[in-house]
């Protein structure tokens, strides 16, 4: 049994239908669907993204489901995983996009893990080149927030 | 700013550092959590980012998660008084999108793009879990850092804290929790601190426990398990807070101490006695010494239950199965109702220590889990052969009582005898709480039996004292008592003279006497052993009812419902199937076979199958009651009367339809066989002289012929008053009321009569009509009452009158043809004279 998805740039992927149901939204269009040969198809993630993703769930096809919230805090990341999310930024960035859209919470985990071990000891600054963002902060409210920030520093 | 306010645009304002173009960024929900894998002082510096950052650095969903990680493992009642502290928004309260399907409603209306930061906002962050987590933290972090490099023993916990060991306990928990949440870059390091502060805490405070426990120091003990069970739940304290009970290693009840006397099991209930009373005390004092959220008491009620309880169960029903499977049966049923006053003692709300009332009947089921299944196994087998017991032994009786024939017959008031058994009976059996009696009839002794009888002779006027095993015996005695007309009351019956005697001889002896009564009575149907069944079932019910009330979870509750169940279907199959409906079968077959016969030896009035058939029906009128009477008393309590679909209540309605069946078929027989006997005793006793008489004299008395046929309908038709439904008995007497007159009439026609001889017809007429009367049949008398006004035929003497009379129609209500008219007229003496005259005028009519 398997199952065809259509990236955005039009390339037809065949996948064993268990490996596509890693991803819920996938699984409840299927459910919905019912049993169909036309390709599901995918706006949101290109061919590029999407054999990454299917690359990661294949490998990951055998893995318990866990609903163990401490499992999740678990800021570890195992080595394969570690080695498939050694990409450039913006192409982690997309993966992790593609996991939130195609809701396959354990790779979204693992990818928010990987930019968590980005962002641990940068600075704010440091931050905010990582996420290409503007500082918008006043120096007085900047001033205001490391007040309320003191209790956290490192002890 | 720009790619944060607007996810999907790719332009960057700022030119990246990277030469990678940023086409996307992450949407705050994937922010989120990615923020949740950081550590303190990274989520400050990422609050400095930017605004959007600040907001989601404080958003209540980091900090819940952070505050529910601390807390998971929390048997101090931290994370209760929090959630107290804050109203309801709190903890995790973050779904506030509506979902369909798992899927965000904008995700599934295309086209619709809901701001995500905007929905956050919407959802309402309060920023107070941040605030509580800053408390705590700041709280205990103290003393967490102060682990990293000292030992255990000299710790500023325990010289802030060492005097209070129940917040020594609680602070502990909660580093641990701390040490969850990763706080600091050396946690692996400062958390073997913590842990090894636990143990050396837990370890002291167990001793110190332990010391307070055997000098029952209450106010030691109880400061030292709320200390451990803050610490971590407590269950090691609560180990050896059980462990210490003397019960569990020192326990002088054994087994082996039951059924020294047959039946008693006396030393068990005792044993149910003392645990009772342990339990209860153990219940003040485990209130006194630990927290409730423990539950310490169901972990003590359950280990008394599985080490001390089921150890003792097993031996004992192990001792019962060995000694026969009533003794078992019994024991099960006894040592349930004693254990049911321990589930009694659990749910008193009166303790300060006590269960709910589910809970408190699971324990005991998984105490009496392993035994149920047998034991509901037993009773069914035990019913099965007890039924099959009593039909095989009834059928080698009955077997022996056919070659009795002449003992069978002296009786010679058998049907009175018989009335006044079943009027009596009834009178037993009517009487509720005779069924409804203790339940433990079986296993009182003979003695007890015999005692329980002497008691119902000290107090006649209470019949149900009488013992339910008694009643076939007091019955009989009484059907024999008002057989001889002396006495008729049950309370008599059992206060006259001959019971004493009866009660002195050897009890079972008695039984059997009244046994060998009974069967005198029923040759097809015995009432004894439709008794004999019922009481067997009605013990059993009521031992299974036990186990019904205490109303055990899941799927044994089902299985002893069916068991319940199945037991009143196997009772109404082996009366049904196996013995009434045989018996009535054997009784068609013989009422078939029979033939009137000439022979005066046996009375001109009585037919004996028919005798008997009719007793019978009797009889199983008499049994069907009982069941029914069986049925609204025991079985309604557990069995939805309503419930058409209930195998109990189809199998009732199959009983109650087969014995009607069974009745109508031998009814239908029994007509059959009465209206022959009626035709040969008319044919036998009709002399041609009755209505032909030689001399003048005019004899006004009905003949012999008449009064006769009349005793002999008499007899066997009242004997069936009461015997079954009004229906079907309207339909019996319906049915013998038009054949009687058919034969009547056959009859009749065949007669030559004369005028004098004309009164003494009138006068048969008459009293025929007088007992169609009785039998309150309407659309039989007309019948007869036309008969009655034909008869003048026979008395008037010109033949024009003769003529008026038959062709007045309206006389006869058009029941009788003028053919059958033409043809009783013709019975006339003179009929050969008068004829011309009369049929002439019958031309007449038909000309008109």
């Amino acid at each position: 049994m398997s199952v065809r998805l259509l990236s955005s740039d039009s390339e037809d992927f065949t996948v064993a239908k268990e490996v596509a149901e890693r991803s819920m939204l996938i699984k409840n269009m299927l459910e919905d669907v019912g049993d169909n040969d036309n390709p599901i198809p995918l706006p949101n993630v290109t061919a590029k993204i999407l054999r990454k993703v299917i690359e990661w769930c294949e490998h990951h096809l055998g893995d318990p489901v866990t609903n163990d919230e401490n499992e999740r805090r678990n800021t570890e990341i195992d080595e394969w995983d570690q080695k498939f999310m050694e990409v450039d930024q913006e192409t982690l960035f997309d993966i992790i996009l593609a996991a939130n859209y195609l809701d396959i919470k354990p790779l979204l985990d693992v990818g928010c893990k990987t930019v968590a071990n980005m962002i641990k000891g940068k600075t704010a600054e440091e931050i905010r080149k990582i996420f290409n963002i503007v500082n918008d902060l006043t120096p007085e409210e900047e001033a205001q927030i490391r007040k309320e920030n003191e209790w956290a520093e490192d002890r | 700013m720009t790619d944060l306010d607007s996810p999907c645009s790719s332009i960057s304002l700022q030119p990246p550092l990277q030469p990678t173009k940023l086409r996307a960024t992450l949407p705050p929900n994937v922010l989120l959590c990615v923020l949740k894998y950081l550590s303190l002082s990274t989520l400050a510096t990422c609050a400095l980012v930017s605004r959007r950052f600040k907001v989601l650095v404080y958003d209540d969903e980091i900090w819940d998660s952070k505050l529910q990680q601390m807390l998971q493992h929390d048997t101090a009642g931290v994370l209760a008084n929090l959630l107290v502290q804050k109203d309801k928004g709190a903890l995790m309260d973050t779904s506030d999108e509506f979902f369909i399907n798992n899927k965000p409603l904008n995700e599934l209306i295309p086209g619709l793009k809901t701001d995500p930061y905007r929905a956050r906002a919407r959802a309402k962050s309060t920023g107070r879990a941040r605030e509580q987590f800053k408390s705590l933290y700041l709280h205990l972090i103290p003393y967490y850092t102060d682990l990293r490099h000292r030992h255990s023993k000299e710790s500023k916990l325990l010289t802030d804290y060492g005097s209070k060991p129940i917040e020594c306990g609680k602070t502990l928990n909660l580093l641990g929790g701390l040490g969850l949440a990763h706080v600091v870059s050396d946690w692996q390091e400062i958390n073997e601190g913590v842990e090894a502060l636990c143990q050396y805490f837990e370890s002291a405070s167990l001793h110190e426990f332990e010391v307070a426990y055997d000098h029952q120091k209450i106010d030691n003990m109880m400061t030292y398990a709320h200390a451990l069970v803050a610490l971590n739940g407590g269950s090691l304290c609560v180990q050896t807070f059980i462990q210490k009970h003397q019960m569990f290693y020192d326990n002088p009840y054994q087994a082996e101490d039951n059924f020294s006397d047959e039946l008693n099991i006396k030393p068990f209930q005792s044993f149910v006695a003392t645990l009772d009373e342990e339990i209860r005390q153990q219940a003040t004092l485990i209130h006194q010494v630990f927290p409730s959220q423990a539950d310490v008491f169901y972990q003590f009620v359950d280990r008394v239950f599985e080490d001390v309880l089921a150890e003792y169960l097993t031996q004992l029903f192990a001792m019962a199965h060995e000694k026969g499977s009533k003794i078992y049966l019994q024991t099960v049923a006894l040592s349930l109702t004693s254990m049911s006053q321990l589930l009694d003692s659990m749910i008193d709300t009166s303790l300060p220590a006590h269960l709910d009332q589910e809970r408190a009947t699971n324990l005991l089921f998984k105490v009496l889990l392993p035994f149920i299944d047998d034991y509901l196994y037993e009773e069914e087998t035990n019913i099965n052969q007890a039924c099959e017991l009593g039909i095989e032994r009834w059928k080698v009786k009955r077997g022996q009582k056919q070659g009795d024939e002449a003992k069978r017959l002296n009786s010679q008031n058998r049907e009175a005898f018989k009335r006044d058994y079943l009027r009596a009976f009834k009178k037993v059996i009517s009487v509720p709480v005779d069924l409804v009696s203790t339940a433990a009839t079986t296993i009182v002794s003979p003695f007890q039996r015999s005692a329980a009888l002497k008691n119902s002779d000290s107090a006649p006027s209470s019949p149900t004292t009488a013992k339910a095993t008694d009643s076939p015996r007091s019955s009989v005695q009484m059907a024999r008592l008002s057989h001889a007309g002396s006495v008729t009351s049950l309370s008599s019956a059992t206060s006259s003279t001959s019971t004493p005697d009866e009660a002195k001889r050897d009890p079972n002896a008695a039984l059997e006497n009244a046994q060998v009564q009974l069967d005198m009575l029923q040759d097809y149907i015995s009432l004894e052993l439709a008794l004999q069944l019922i009481h067997v079932n009605k013990d059993a019910e009521r031992r299974i009812q036990r186990f019904i009330q205490i109303n055990f979870p899941g799927r044994m509750k089902q299985d002893i419902q069916r068991t319940y169940e199945n037991i009143f279907i196997r009772l109404l199959k082996s009366l049904g199937n196996d013995h009434i409906k045989p018996a009535f079968e054997m009784a068609s077959d013989t009422l078939l076979k029979y033939h009137p016969s000439l022979d005066t030896s046996t009375g001109t009035d009585s037919v004996p199958p028919l005798t008997e058939f009719f007793g019978m029906v009797h009889v199983a009128d008499v049994t069907q009651q009982m069941i029914q009477l069986y049925y609204d008393e025991d079985m309604t309590k557990f069995i939805d009367k309503n419930d058409f679909m209930n195998d109990v209540n189809k199998e009732k309605k199959l009983f109650e339809r087969m014995l009607d069946d069974c009745v109508a078929r031998g009814m239908d027989c029994s007509i059959q066989v009465l209206l022959a006997q009626v035709e040969m005793l008319l044919r036998r006793e009709q002399s041609s002289s009755d209505y032909n008489p030689s001399g003048d004299h005019i004899d006004l008395r009905p003949t012999k012929a008449c009064t006769d046929v009349i005793q002999c309908l008499k007899s066997n038709t009242s004997m069936l008053q009461g015997a079954a439904e009004k229906a079907t008995m309207d339909l019996f007497f319906n049915e013998i009321g038009r054949r009687f007159f058919d034969v009547l009439c056959k009859h009749l026609k065949s007669q030559t009569v004369s005028q004098q001889g004309g009164f003494r017809y009138i006068c048969d007429i008459n009293t025929y009509y007088d007992f169609v009367v009785t039998l309150r049949q309407k659309n039989v008398t007309p019948y007869f009452h036309a008969l009655k006004s034909l008869a003048n035929v026979y008395i008037i003497d010109s033949a024009q009158d003769i003529k008026t009379v038959i062709h007045d129609m309206g006389r006869y209500q058009g029941l009788l043809r003028v053919e059958d008219l033409f043809e009783f007229a013709a019975c006339r003496k003179d009929w050969p004279v008068i004829r011309k005259v009369v049929q002439k005028d019958m031309t007449d009519c038909i000309l008109m």
